[in-house]
């Protein structure tokens, strides 16, 4: 009788080396997967760390968030490794008629993801939400490993029904926030929000101590700077500062000042060369000849 | 609108005076084309920084074949509070040649260009 020759296991680091080197093939992933069960987990969390959802030819949005829930009802362990979720529905493309299912959908899918640490919301009417998608929206901004969230055209009818959201594990915050006139609400949907966000408003909250901000909103940035505690800014590093249209600059330049020696990296984006006249060249030479 | 008796940009203007550790620098000018203004925003912006720490700038434009002086910001890059850069890059958005692109901003930058860390590039 033979003995079976002994092969020594691979060194756990030596798959993970390999594999994280193959992270953004999901073909060879896929194929790790089935090599043997020691190359599975680290394979599906590659494979699954990143969702997005976004309208894209015939399918809608709808259709996606359908299939997502249903791979995930079936295998349930895989949401564990979905990290990051990106969900748009885009600029008016998921027609009124679909809402009433998404609404059915979402918050069984959203209340699945669990270890959310960064999270992407794009054009999203929050404040038309059925109150369980607004819950189950709730609970992913409450998450303790969600620590980065960006928000672009986040459709709310004021600015605490965004505000009260965010959650003191945040570190980093991208904001877009139009407020714009063609967004029309129902008076009925903003008194059930309202008594909604009475109920977190009372609850002790830490501060948010973000590390990371890029702001293109203006109504954002005035609430920021005023007196809140809810958002710690002194804590902020990184700065993506957005100078249009023209009154961010000047809501900018006091968010720089006031961040003084804790501020490490900046970005100016689109600052208001147009503007620079005769005041601006008088000071040039002013200090050329001081 | 201007608020300062000494005739100094406006309250609105970014000021990073008061940021001393700042150790990247980014502009992104890259929406709004060149500018005759640009070199002289980004000069009063660099003049007033004294962050020891800096390390990299990054100006980002969009390029249409303008040319444009740049040398007063070289020249302020090349003062002894920037020292420590170890990179000033330029990108470039354009559909033009990049040869010729780097070959201007090669002539333009030639403090930062003798140093060797200046890096130009296509987005």
């Amino acid at each position: 009788m033979r003995l079976r020759s002994y092969r020594p296991p691979f060194p756990r680091e030596l798959i993970e080396y390999t594999i994280d080197y193959l992270h953004d093939s999901p073909s060879a992933l896929r194929a790790c997967t089935r090599v043997c069960r020691d190359w599975v987990a680290p394979s599906r969390f590659h494979l699954f760390y990143h969702r997005k959802i976004t309208p894209a030819g015939r399918s809608t949005v709808l259709l996606q968030i359908r299939r997502l829930l249903e791979f995930l009802q079936g295998s349930p362990h895989i949401a564990f490794y979905i990290r990051e979720f990106y969900f748009s529905v885009g600029y008016g493309y998921v027609p009124d008629s679909d809402w009433p299912q998404l609404d059915a959908t979402l918050p069984h899918l959203l209340g699945m993801l669990t270890q959310l640490r960064r999270l992407a919301l794009i054009g999203i009417p929050f404040t038309s939400l059925v109150p369980d998608t607004r819950a189950a929206f709730r609970a992913l901004f409450a998450l303790p490993c969600l620590v980065d969230v960006d928000v672009g055209i986040l459709k709310v009818a004021k600015l605490e029904h965004f505000i009260t959201l965010l959650c003191s594990p945040l570190k980093r915050l991208s904001v877009s926030l139009p407020f714009d006139q063609r967004f029309t609400f129902n008076p009925e949907e903003i008194c059930a929000i309202d008594e909604e966000i009475k109920a977190v408003e009372f609850q002790e909250r830490s501060p948010c101590h973000l590390e990371y901000l890029r702001s293109h909103s203006s109504v954002f940035m005035h609430w920021l700077l005023g007196a809140q505690n809810m958002i710690d800014i002194s804590t902020i590093r990184t700065l993506h500062a957005h100078c249009d249209p023209k009154h961010m600059e000047g809501l900018m330049a006091r968010l720089i000042r006031r961040l003084g020696p804790s501020l490490e990296d900046l970005t100016i984006e689109e600052p208001r060369l147009k503007d620079w006249g005769a005041p601006f060249l008088i000071y040039l030479v002013i200090i050329k000849f001081d | 609108m201007n608020d300062h008796p000494d005739g100094s940009p406006t309250k609105d203007t970014i000021d990073v005076e008061c940021n001393p550790n700042i150790r990247r620098l980014a502009v992104n000018a890259g929406q709004i084309g060149i500018l005759p203004q640009l070199a002289s925003y980004l000069k009063y912006l660099l003049s007033r920084l004294s962050a020891p720490n800096i390390r990299q700038i990054t100006i980002m434009v969009l390029w249409y074949g303008e040319e444009m002086n740049w040398n007063e910001v070289d020249q302020v890059l090349d003062g002894v509070k920037f020292r420590g850069l170890r990179e000033v890059a330029i990108v470039v958005i354009t559909y033009l040649d990049m040869d010729i692109i780097r070959q201007h901003f090669t002539d333009q930058f030639p403090s930062v260009y003798g140093k060797g860390i200046l890096d130009i590039r296509k987005l």
